[in-house]
């Protein structure tokens, strides 16, 4: 009875700490797919789960848009590949880090009430918000990378020589291989339209 | 004054009664000189800097504040031994492409054997649209038309009493679509005008031009070049700003003698952060222009990146809205 007892316990303790393991790596919920876009090579449907540590890979031709632990969304680009490094939100604070390998990513992200870090990476550079809400565009391509913001404010910073601009709302610049960003600019709202229609609104 | 040979009345009244037209024309291309500039114009990955002696080449959403000082030859009791100038001007865009500048200002005069005299410059608005744009080229020009209200200012301080309309046209050209290595991060602008005077002011051709290299330009887009961070902000430029007169002027010894020409090497530094600063020697290279090297130096706010969802930030009438 005894022994039985002890077996249910460290079952329910598994149990718990199993579960807890399965919330800490889920980063968020694939609320809008077309075309055939996959998780680490599984088809993404609508409702399905995004893991830290995935590769989304989203062919021409498709979209996705993903709802995040923390309420953001995130909405990728046909053509676009990209792996969810880290997303953590809790008590103390959010620490997300997701990677562009290439292609074009929406970004809106939620104001949080505990301290924030929010940042894309791409073979050039990373980009950060800097502000406690954005909304922005990264596109990532062979050699260079290109942020636009529409509001908040985004810090692109270059991994070669660790120079950085604050890119505001209605800005953006880019940034090229082993280079400096380029000063950001006003960004046009047929700049801004071309890459809202390449990820879907 | 009067100009003895036509009994015009000229613009110059109170301590310049008696001033002769070489000093007047000098005065008037100081006033000119210390007038707006550009700030955070671009084309495709090309920002222009804010220029200090030439018109800017486009519309903004900014204030500039600059302060020069001009020594001058006098050479009678009252006559101004120094100009020194403090303008404030404020660019706002209307839509995209079409802004209206306004700007006012203060003149002290430092004067030969007399105390020095303090009063407001002629207060001036100036309506400008870029008409053309081109990214891949780093090509921008811009149509534009000011015009200074005579009367407004000072006559102490050589405000004219007439006022006149300046139509003219600027541009900018960057050199980076060219394949010419480290030479990409050169760019020309330049400047056009006609001064019509009202009344008896002289009409004056405003031409201009400027020559500048871009660090920002060149480690963001050329080559990773080892420098220290505040040299990576620094663009080094060299303004020319030449006017000549062609009416209303007789009983001088030649137009030629009342042509004024500055020469304005110096540097702008900005690190694309909202506000850039700027210093130029200006070096006279007529006897009309001035008697000694002045300088000029600015600060230049840039609304639109440190207020970009505020009514200072946004043009008036912006395009239709991106969600």
């Amino acid at each position: 009875m005894e022994r039985n007892l002890f077996g249910m316990l460290f079952t329910l303790f598994g149990l718990t700490l199993w579960s807890g393991a399965a919330a800490a790596t889920s980063a968020g919920t694939v609320i809008e797919v077309s075309g055939s876009c996959t998780d680490d090579g599984r088809v993404l449907n609508r409702g399905a789960p995004a893991q830290i540590g995935d590769t989304l890979d989203v062919p021409a031709g498709s979209n996705l848009k993903l709802q995040m632990a923390d309420g953001s969304m995130i909405s990728v680009a046909s053509d676009s590949t990209m792996t969810v490094t880290t997303y953590n939100i809790n008590g103390s604070g959010r620490d997300v880090m997701l990677s562009l390998t290439q292609g074009v990513l929406r970004v809106r992200v939620t104001s949080v009430t505990v301290p924030s870090t929010f940042e894309v990476s791409t073979a050039v550079g990373t980009a950060s918000v800097a502000s406690e809400s954005a909304d922005w565009f990264i596109r990532a391509q062979a050699g260079s990378a290109q942020v636009g913001v529409l509001t908040g404010i985004v810090d692109l910073t270059s991994t070669t020589t660790r120079q950085s601009v604050s890119i505001p709302a209605h800005w953006g610049t880019r940034l090229e291989t082993g280079l400096d960003p380029v000063l950001p600019r006003i960004w046009a709202h047929t700049e801004f339209d071309a890459v809202i229609r390449l990820t879907g609104g | 004054m009067k100009n003895g040979s036509t009994g015009h009345q000229n613009r110059q009244r109170g301590p310049f009664h008696g001033l002769g037209i070489t000093s007047v024309l000098a005065l008037t291309i100081a006033g000119a000189t210390s007038t707006p500039s550009n700030a955070y114009t671009a084309a495709g990955d090309r920002n222009f800097p804010a220029q200090l002696i030439l018109p800017q080449i486009g519309p903004t959403d900014s204030l500039w504040i600059p302060i020069s000082t001009q020594p001058m030859e006098a050479a009678a009791r009252k006559e101004p031994t120094r100009q020194t100038d403090f303008t404030g001007t404020y660019s706002k865009l209307i839509t995209e492409q079409l802004g209206i500048q306004l700007g006012y200002g203060l003149t002290q005069l430092d004067r030969l054997l007399a105390s020095p005299v303090t009063g407001a410059q002629n207060f001036d608005a100036l309506l400008r649209y870029e008409a053309i744009l081109d990214p891949d080229h780093e090509f921008l020009l811009s149509v534009q038309v000011g015009h200074e209200f005579g009367g407004t200012g000072d006559p102490g301080v050589g405000s004219d009493k007439h006022g006149a309309t300046t139509p003219g046209v600027t541009f900018g050209k960057g050199l980076g679509d060219l394949p010419i290595g480290y030479w990409r991060p050169l760019a020309i602008t330049g400047f056009a005008g006609f001064e019509i005077g009202e009344g008896v002011r002289t009409n004056l051709v405003q031409d201009g031009i400027s020559i500048q290299y871009s660090m920002p330009y060149l480690v963001s887009k050329v080559a990773n070049v080892d420098m220290p961070a505040f040299l990576r902000g620094m663009t080094p430029m060299t303004e020319v700003f030449f006017t000549t007169p062609v009416s209303h002027i007789t009983h001088v010894t030649s137009q030629s003698a009342n042509t004024t020409l500055v020469v304005a090497p110096g540097v702008s530094y900005s690190r694309g952060s909202g506000w850039e600063l700027g210093i130029e020697a200006m070096i006279p290279t007529t006897r009309a222009t001035g008697s000694g090297i002045g300088v000029i130096a600015q600060l230049v706010v840039g609304l639109d990146y440190l207020a970009p969802d505020s009514i200072l930030g946004r043009p008036l009438f912006p395009s239709a809205e991106s969600p």
